[in-house]
């Protein structure tokens, strides 16, 4: 009797207390609802669902960190981060496929500028994260408003099929970000950079008295932000088909409801990465959802606010135990 | 009345009365009960047995609403104005009046001054200004003013909770001189808790001593002086040691209390000389204004004196300037830091470790396990290239988890534990990376007394191992575990005592003002 019933028993209700259980459940569950009231294909759903929702994923990764870190961090630049990528890389790469790398490092450098100066900030001027990023996201939104009509051409054809295709009908954005949610995952449990991170958002005091360098750390966590953001953006662009100066308005908030709704506590110290996936997922799905049912705009957005709210409910506060 | 927190008790049993313009003083070492007695008069926590009576009326329950409402004013040692506020609307706010007129904020603003004037001697600074604007001691005389507002109508007794301790000496002798004046003339009565023996002589009515959550003797009139409060305080604490002592005996559990264990430890050989620590005239703003100690490998030197004398920070700073490779004879104000490692052969420079008392807010990580929570520190054991080696930290943290009975499994959640298991935790992460020298800021706080023995044995062992401990205790008791203790008062180090039964030294010289 016991040795099985216990284990399975441990697993299950390992499950049930999982952080990220309510979001994948709200993602099948919306999925399933899309399914039966849309006339597409079960799969079809899925797959763009999955292609669209793992931009919003990469953002969410990102942000991930500076809201794991605690202390009131959040990064309110991303969409403009973005926005601004998006245009620098169609300008950079102008079609030519044999630019994308280098368009690309040059992308990811802005952003560790963008994150960098987020950073310093916060750290040395000790404004507040929503003041500091927001500001700094207006300065960027300056940037790409002076830059676009200037910019011409697109990310080209390589960044494109990345963008929209896929592989045995799994999209490759979809391939990323479930590599790039693993990859955090290990960098969360298993390097010393992760539980510094998740240490610094549990406690700061204790944090410090243990040696960890809460600057250091806090400094990091805004440029990874910064730099997805920004490759995020050269992807869109490549999705899109070009850029424009609104394609990042979605992100700002969906970023942050993302992490949230996968499980990790905006206080910090707790990040779950597949919970960004799932919750991803599911806010996309939620959205075709609402579509579907041919309701006003507005009650489109009182129905996905109500669901998210409810879900949200469902994220309990139980004990988080990582080993 | 009595007030108990969980299993802590931190009041046992008093019974006060103060009548009518009196003005008494409640004195007494750290943990005597003066703080949490004159909370539950104030209203901010609940007795856990016994009435407290009001001009002759029990008030039950007795909330801060209420308290006010019945004319007794609190004023704590933590500032409670809001710095957003000037000083007239704080002046409002407490008075609860809607006061829309500018004449009635007028008269407000003219009403504080003059009274801050008539208090203090000095004038206050303007006070439609925000308060950030002022000084950490101009708004404690602020919210000292504030509770004597009303002094001539609705305020009855003025409980005043260490407010002075901030303050400068001829301040506070000025608002006693004062406070005596409308008490006599107004009746309103005082009961103030300070450590400052030597202010009270001569200007309160009656000093109540406490000790060990017990009011143990009382002096009136010209017989409050310093001697005989501290006489007072002595007698109590050898009281509270028979107590303990008997109550140990009763028990039959033989192991703890038998004999000091620092006899134990100082007829072991242990002490290999090497000094770890030597400091000379340290300052540190604002709270250090000279210490001068030494700690030697092996030994177990402790820091006593009155809670807020400069232990923590001496220790943080030693903490944070041990840590620094190769420190060089350095002048800081005027004081010289010497630090010879232990280990001169050793490639890495010998790492002080530090643990704090404050478990709750400095020492857990909340959301992590035993093993996670120990091995935070352990980066350069445990990791390779960054990444963590799990084998490794489970066998390494697992044994030293063990090696300390650590109760609970490593990979249990680190809040489903006691506190006192929460703070074996964090010494054996200050353990893992293997200090030459551990800082204790108050390590036993607030732990039950089992866990406390277990401690205090852990420190003998690594003291025997040729680990130097500098150890702050605000429980006088503990330091009987020490080779050697000092004790702090007013930022300096005012004493080194040689180890023993030291209790009645310690308490003399938390208090006597040189």
């Amino acid at each position: 009797m016991s040795r099985v019933a216990e284990r399975s028993s441990g697993v299950a209700s390992r499950i049930a207390r999982h952080r990220a259980l309510p979001a994948v459940v709200g993602a099948i569950a919306v999925w399933v609802s899309v399914a039966i009231i849309g006339d597409g294909s079960v799969f079809g759903t899925l797959r763009s669902g999955a292609t669209v929702g793992a931009f919003v994923a990469l953002t969410g990764l990102g942000q991930l960190f500076v809201i794991a870190a605690g202390n009131g961090n959040i990064d309110l630049s991303v969409p403009y981060v973005l926005t601004l990528s998006a245009y620098v890389a169609s300008g950079l790469v102008n079609g030519n496929n044999a630019a994308v790398v280098p368009a690309a490092l040059a992308v990811a450098g802005i952003g560790a500028l963008i994150g960098a100066v987020n950073a310093t900030l916060i750290l040395v001027l000790e404004l507040p994260p929503i003041v500091g990023t927001l500001a700094v996201g207006f300065v960027v939104e300056t940037i790409y408003l002076e830059v676009s009509p200037h910019v011409q051409g697109n990310v080209g054809s390589f960044v494109g099929t990345v963008a929209t295709g896929g592989v045995s009908g799994v999209p490759y954005m979809a391939i990323i970000a479930i590599v790039l949610a693993g990859l955090v995952s290990l960098v969360l449990t298993r390097s010393w950079f992760g539980r510094q991170v998740l240490a610094l958002g549990q406690s700061r005091p204790a944090a410090e008295l243990a040696g960890i360098r809460s600057g250091l750390v806090t400094f990091a966590t805004y440029v990874i932000c910064a730099v997805s953001a920004s490759l995020t953006g050269f992807l869109l662009a490549g999705y899109v088909g070009g850029a424009s100066p609104d394609i990042g308005a979605s992100y700002q908030l969906g970023s942050i409801a993302v992490v949230v709704l996968g499980g990790c506590l905006i206080a910090g110290g707790v990040a779950n990465a597949p919970g960004v996936l799932a919750a991803s997922l599911f806010i996309t799905l939620l959205v075709t959802l609402t579509d579907l049912i041919h309701v006003s705009a507005g009650v489109q957005q009182i129905i996905e606010g109500g669901i998210i709210v409810l879900l949200l409910s469902t994220v309990g506060k139980e004990r988080v135990r990582v080993t | 009345m009595a007030k108990h927190f969980g299993a802590t008790v931190a009041v046992k049993d008093v019974d006060l009365t103060v009548e009518k313009g009196e003005i008494v003083a409640v004195v007494g070492h750290n943990g005597a009960g003066k703080s949490t007695l004159l909370r539950c008069i104030g209203g901010f926590e609940t007795p856990t047995r016994g009435t407290i009576a009001v001009a002759g009326i029990d008030v039950n329950p007795l909330t801060v609403q209420v308290a006010r409402r019945l004319g007794l004013r609190s004023v704590r040692q933590e500032l409670s104005l809001p710095t957003s506020l000037s000083a007239v609307e704080c002046a409002l706010l407490i008075r609860g009046k809607r006061m829309d007129t500018w004449q009635a904020r007028r008269h407000v603003e003219r009403s504080i001054e003059s009274l801050f004037g008539e208090m203090f001697g000095r004038d206050m600074p303007n006070p439609r200004q925000h308060l950030t604007n002022w000084e950490f001691s101009q708004r404690q005389l602020l919210e000292v003013c504030l509770a004597f507002l009303d002094y001539k109508e609705g305020c009855r007794v003025v409980l005043l909770d260490e407010a002075t301790s901030a303050l400068d000496a001829d301040i506070t002798e000025r608002l006693l001189r004062w406070m005596r004046g409308i008490s006599e003339s107004y009746g309103v009565a005082v009961l103030i808790s300070s450590h400052r023996l030597h202010e009270l002589v001569g200007l309160v009515d009656r000093a109540v001593v406490m000790a060990d959550g017990l009011i143990v003797g009382s002096a009136a009139n010209e017989n409050v002086t310093e001697a005989k409060l501290v006489e007072l305080m002595r007698a109590g604490m050898v009281q509270a040691r028979a107590r303990a002592d008997s109550r140990v005996a009763a028990e039959g559990s033989g192991g703890a209390r038998d004999k000091p264990l620092s006899v134990e430890h100082s007829q072991s050989e242990r002490r290999d000389g090497a000094t770890l620590i030597e400091v000379t005239n340290v300052a540190i703003h604002p709270s250090v204004q000279g210490a001068t100690l030494r700690v030697d490998a092996g030994e177990i030197v402790g820091i006593g004196g009155l809670e807020g004398q400069g232990q923590s920070e001496l220790l943080r700073w030693l903490y944070t300037h041990l840590g620094r490779r190769n420190t060089p004879i350095s002048r800081i104000r005027g004081a010289s830091v010497l630090r010879r490692s232990a280990r001169r052969d050793s490639s890495a420079a010998s790492r002080p470790g530090l643990v704090t008392g404050d478990t709750r807010r400095e020492g857990v990580f909340p959301y992590w396990s035993v093993r996670w929570n120990t091995s935070i520190k352990a980066r350069t054991q445990l990791g390779r290239l960054g990444v963590v080696r799990s084998r490794e930290e489970r066998s390494v943290v697992d044994a030293l988890l063990g090696e300390l009975a650590v109760k609970g499994r490593p990979e249990q959640n680190i809040m489903e534990l006691s506190g006192g298991t929460q703070q074996k935790v964090v010494l054996c992460r200050a353990l893992l990376d293997r200090p030459t020298v551990l800082l204790l800021d108050d390590p036993t706080r607030g732990i039950d007394a089992a866990t406390k023995d277990e401690i205090y044995r852990l420190f003998m062992d690594l003291a025997k191992s040729g680990v130097g401990l500098l150890w702050y205790s605000s429980e006088i008791s503990e330091l009987r575990h020490c080779d050697r203790v000092y004790v702090m008062r007013g930022g300096y180090t005012v004493g080194e005592l040689k180890g023993g039964e030291v209790d009645e030294q310690v308490l003399e010289m938390s208090f006597s003002h040189a």
